[in-house]
C-alpha cells in the first residue's frame, strides 16, 4: 500500500512540476488556437513559431494560410480529388497574381467519414487556417459544426442536406441546398415532363431524404400522386422499388441518391421501365456515374446539379478550359463548387488586407458581407440562411453527354 | 522477489500515468486534444472486444452497432429529458446488458465465420434502424447539441477537462477489465476458447459464462459510445459502419490478442500513427497500412509481445542459467 501511495504522489509530483511550466498563452477553451490568429502582423509571426499562425511575412509580403478538408480516401476519393485540384487551381491563380505564394493550402484527408472530418478541421485550425474549404458530405459539416463555431473559423462546406439550416455563423454553404435542387427537379416534372404519377426512389440517409422531403412537398401541394420508394445506401438491387413504380402506374421516376446507386438504378430502370421519363439527382452528371453506364440507360435522362462542363457562360467556359489545360480532364461539378469556395475565401482575404486587419474572424465577415460574385456554378452572394450559391442547372443526357438546358434561380 | 516484481510493474505504470496527465501540459495543441480523446475512447471499447474476441475466441465484427447504441441511448436519453449525462451512462450500461443478452445467445449456438457474419449484420440491422426511426433518432441527420459531461456544476466542455475526465474513464475501465481477466471469469473465458468441451465437462455452464463475457464486453462498448456522443456533441448513423468494426479488431491485432496492455497499445497505435503519418500526403494511408500488415505478418501475437517478449525470454535464461549454476 504504501508502495503504490509512493507511486502515485510521483506521479502527481510530476504533473504538477509539468502543470507549473512555462505558457505560452494557450488556454484551455476549445477555441484556444483561432485566438492566436487574431493578427496578420508581428503577433501573427510570434503565433507561427508554435504552428499556430495564420499569417507569416515573407519576402514579398504577408502569406495567408487557408484550410481544405477533402475527401482524399474512403467513398468519395474521386470527387475529393477534383475538390483538390479546383482548390490548387484557384490558389494559384490568385499567388500569379500576387507575384508569389501569397496563399498557402493545407490540404487534409477526412477519410470521408465524420471523425476525420473532425479531426482533419481541427487540424487545419490548429495549424492556423483563415478559412476552411469542405468538408462536403452534410453529415461531416454537421459534425465540425460545433468546433468551427467554438473556434470562430468558418468553413465553406458542400453538404445540401436541409439540416445545414444557417443556424452556424460560421458555416458557408457552397452549392444550392437539397430543398432548392429537389424542388427544381419537381418542378420541372410538372412544367416539362407534365407528370401525373411520380415514383421517388431515394437513399434514406440525410441526402435522399433531405431531396425527397423537398420534392413530396412540392408533389403534395400541387396534387401530384407519388409512390415514396426508399432504399438503404449501398443497396445494390433497387428491382423491387422500380416494379412498385410501374405497378403503380408512374409516368415519372424521380431518383435522389448517390453515385453508385443511381448507376445500378438507371440500369434496372431500362430493363424494367425504358420509356418513363428520368429525372436525377445531381449524381448522374458525374463522369464516375456514367463512366458505368451504357448510352442507351442514361439518354433522354434529365438531372438538376450544380454544374455542367458543356455551360455557355462566359465564366464557366473560361474555367472549364483552364481546368482541362492544367489537369487533362474535364471538371465536373465537386471541381466547380469548390474553386467558387476557394475563390470566396481568398477574395475575402483580400478585401481584410485592404482593411488592414486579416483575421479568422474578419474573413468570416468579408465572406458573409461580399459582393456578388460570377463562378462556375452561378452567382456568389451570401443570404440569411448562409447560402452563397442560389441556382442550378438543368442538364439533358445525350447518350451519356450532358447538355445544357436552362439555369434555374431561386 | 515478487514484491520487487510489483514495485518495478507499479512504478512503471506510475510513469506511464504521470506522462498522461502531463500530456495536455506537454502538447499544447487541440488537434491533439482531439486525437488524444479519440484514444482513450477507443481503448475502452477494444478492452470489451478483448473480452470476446481476444479471451474467449469469438470473432465480434459488431462493435460498430454496440458503440452506436450506446452513443444513441445515452444521448437520446439526455436531449428527451433534460437530465445529467451521467444517468446517460447508466442508460448506456443498461442498453449493453441488453445488448449482451442478445448477442450473448446467439453465440451458444455459432462459432468461427457464422458468428462473425451475424455480428456484421447486428451492425447493419442496427444502422438501418438509426437510419429509418427518423421521429426517435433524427434518422440520418443524426443528433446534434449533446451536452457534455458536468460535475457539481463544472462542466468539462473543453478538450483538456474531456481528456481528464476521460483519464479517469480508462483508469476504471482498465482496473475493470484486469480485475476479470485476472479473475476465475479470466481463466474461464480463456479455457473456452481453448477447449470448452473440457470445460463442460467439468461441469460449468459454458451458457452462462459467455453470455456474462458479452455483458461485460457490451458495457464497455456501450460506455465508449456514450463518451464519444458527450465529446463529439454530434453523432450520426453513417459514423457507425462495419469499417470502425474492423478497425477495433485490428488494434486488438495490433497490440495483440487477449492482452489488457496489448489492447491498449493497439488502440493507442491505430489511432495515432495515422496522424502521425499524415505528412507523407496522399501517401499516409497506405503506409500507415503498410506497416500494420507487415506488423501483423512479422509479429503474429502482437506488439507488445514482440516488444517484451524477447525480454522476458533474456530475463527467463538468465534465471535458467543462475538456477543451474546454483545447483552445481
Amino acid at each position: 500500500m504504501k508502495k503504490l501511495l509512493a507511486v502515485f504522489l510521483a506521479a502527481a509530483m510530476t504533473f504538477s512540476l509539468a502543470a507549473c511550466g512555462g505558457d505560452s498563452g494557450t488556454k484551455e477553451t476549445k477555441g484556444e488556437e483561432a485566438g492566436t490568429t487574431e493578427a496578420a502582423g508581428s503577433e501573427a509571426a510570434e503565433t507561427k513559431a508554435d504552428g499556430t499562425g495564420a499569417a507569416e511575412p515573407s519576402g514579398s509580403g504577408e502569406t495567408y494560410r487557408i484550410g481544405l478538408a477533402a475527401m482524399l480516401t474512403g467513398d468519395n476519393a474521386l470527387n475529393g480529388e477534383r475538390m483538390q485540384k479546383a482548390s490548387e487551381m484557384a490558389i494559384a491563380q490568385y499567388n500569379e497574381a500576387a507575384g508569389y505564394e501569397k496563399f498557402v493550402l493545407n490540404i487534409e484527408d477526412d477519410l470521408t467519414t465524420n471523425e476525420g472530418a473532425l479531426t482533419a478541421v481541427q487540424k487545419l485550425i490548429s495549424d492556423g487556417c483563415l478559412a476552411i474549404i469542405g468538408p462536403h458530405r452534410s453529415s461531416a459539416a454537421l459534425a465540425v459544426s460545433d468546433t468551427v463555431a467554438e473556434n470562430q473559423v468558418c468553413v465553406l462546406v458542400g453538404g445540401t442536406s436541409v439540416a445545414i439550416d444557417g443556424s452556424n455563423d460560421y458555416m458557408f454553404r457552397t452549392r444550392a441546398s437539397d430543398a432548392i435542387m429537389a424542388t427544381v427537379a419537381a418542378t420541372f416534372c410538372k412544367d416539362t415532363l407534365d407528370a401525373k404519377k411520380v415514383g421517388i426512389l431515394h437513399a434514406s440517409d440525410e441526402y435522399g431524404q433531405g431531396g425527397a422531403d423537398a420534392a413530396m412537398a412540392f408533389f403534395n401541394a400541387q396534387g401530384i400522386e407519388y409512390v415514396d420508394c426508399p432504399h438503404n445506401v449501398n443497396d445494390v438491387d433497387f428491382t423491387s422499388a422500380i416494379l412498385e413504380c410501374q405497378s403503380g402506374g408512374c409516368d415519372t421516376v424521380f431518383t435522389w441518391t448517390h453515385d453508385a446507386e443511381t448507376a445500378i438504378i438507371y440500369q434496372q430502370l431500362a430493363t424494367y421501365m425504358p420509356d418513363v421519363n428520368k429525372i436525377a439527382s445531381p449524381g448522374l452528371t458525374l463522369d464516375n456515374v456514367l463512366n458505368l453506364c451504357e448510352d442507351s440507360w442514361v439518354d433522354g435522362a434529365y438531372s438538376v446539379t450544380d454544374f455542367i462542363s458543356t455551360s455557355t457562360d462566359a465564366v464557366a467556359v473560361d474555367f472549364v478550359k483552364e481546368y482541362q489545360e492544367l489537369y487533362g480532364e474535364t471538371p465536373d461539378l465537386y471541381a466547380a463548387a469548390y474553386y467558387g469556395a476557394a475563390v470566396m475565401i481568398c477574395d475575402a482575404v483580400l478585401t481584410c488586407e485592404a482593411a488592414g486587419e486579416v483575421t479568422p474572424q474578419t474573413v468570416r465577415d468579408a465572406i458573409a458581407a461580399a459582393q456578388t460574385k460570377t463562378l462556375p456554378t452561378g452567382d456568389f452572394y451570401n443570404d440569411d440562411a448562409n447560402n452563397l450559391v442560389h441556382s442550378c442547372v438543368i442538364a439533358k443526357l445525350n447518350g451519356k453527354a450532358p447538355e445544357f438546358v436552362q439555369s434555374v434561380s431561386e | 522477489m515478487k514484491n520487487n516484481k510489483n514495485t518495478k510493474n507499479m512504478l512503471m505504470w506510475g510513469i506511464v500515468l504521470a506522462l498522461v496527465l502531463c500530456l495536455p501540459h506537454i502538447i499544447r495543441n487541440d488537434y491533439w486534444m482531439v486525437v488524444f480523446v479519440r484514444v482513450l475512447i477507443n481503448i475502452v471499447l477494444v478492452l470489451g472486444l478483448n473480452l470476446i474476441t481476444g479471451l474467449i475466441g469469438q470473432m465480434n465484427l459488431g462493435s460498430a452497432g454496440i458503440y452506436a447504441l450506446g452513443a444513441y441511448s445515452s444521448a437520446l436519453f439526455v436531449k428527451n429529458t433534460g437530465l445529467s449525462p451521467w444517468l446517460g451512462l447508466l442508460v448506456a450500461v443498461a442498453t449493453g446488458i441488453v445488448i449482451g443478452l442478445v448477442l450473448g445467445y446467439p453465440s451458444l449456438r455459432l462459432k468461427g465465420v457464422y458468428f462473425s457474419l451475424t455480428t456484421i449484420g447486428f451492425t447493419q440491422v442496427v444502422q438501418i434502424f438509426l437510419n429509418n426511426m427518423t421521429k426517435v433518432t433524427g434518422g440520418s441527420q443524426g443528433l446534434k447539441s449533446i451536452s457534455p459531461y458536468s460535475l457539481f456544476g463544472f462542466i468539462f466542455d473543453s478538450y483538456v477537462k474531456s481528456y481528464y475526465l476521460y483519464v479517469v474513464f480508462v483508469l476504471i475501465a482498465i482496473f475493470c477489465a484486469v480485475r476479470i481477466v485476472n479473475s476465475k471469469w479470466g481463466r474461464l473465458y480463456r479455457s473456452l476458447r481453448d477447449n470448452s468441451d473440457a470445460v463442460e465437462m467439468s461441469g460449468i455452464n459454458i451458457a452462462d459464462v459467455k453470455v456474462k463475457a458479452f455483458i461485460a464486453a457490451a458495457i464497455f462498448g456501450t460506455v465508449a459510445g456514450a463518451m464519444y456522443a458527450h465529446f463529439y456533441g454530434y453523432i450520426s448513423p453513417s459514423t457507425y459502419t462495419v469499417d470502425i468494426s474492423m478497425n477495433f479488431v485490428l488494434m486488438l491485432l495490433v497490440g495483440g490478442i487477449g492482452s489488457v496492455s496489448g489492447a491498449m497499445f493497439g488502440a493507442v497505435i491505430v489511432t495515432i500513427l495515422p496522424e502521425l503519418l499524415r505528412g507523407l500526403g496522399n501517401y499516409y494511408l497506405i503506409t500507415f497500412y503498410i506497416i500494420i500488415f507487415l506488423g501483423i505478418l512479422f509479429f503474429p501475437n502482437g506488439w507488445v509481445d514482440a516488444a517484451v517478449g524477447p525480454v522476458k525470454k533474456l530475463i527467463a535464461k538468465k534465471k535458467k542459467e543462475e538456477r543451474a549454476g546454483g545447483e552445481k
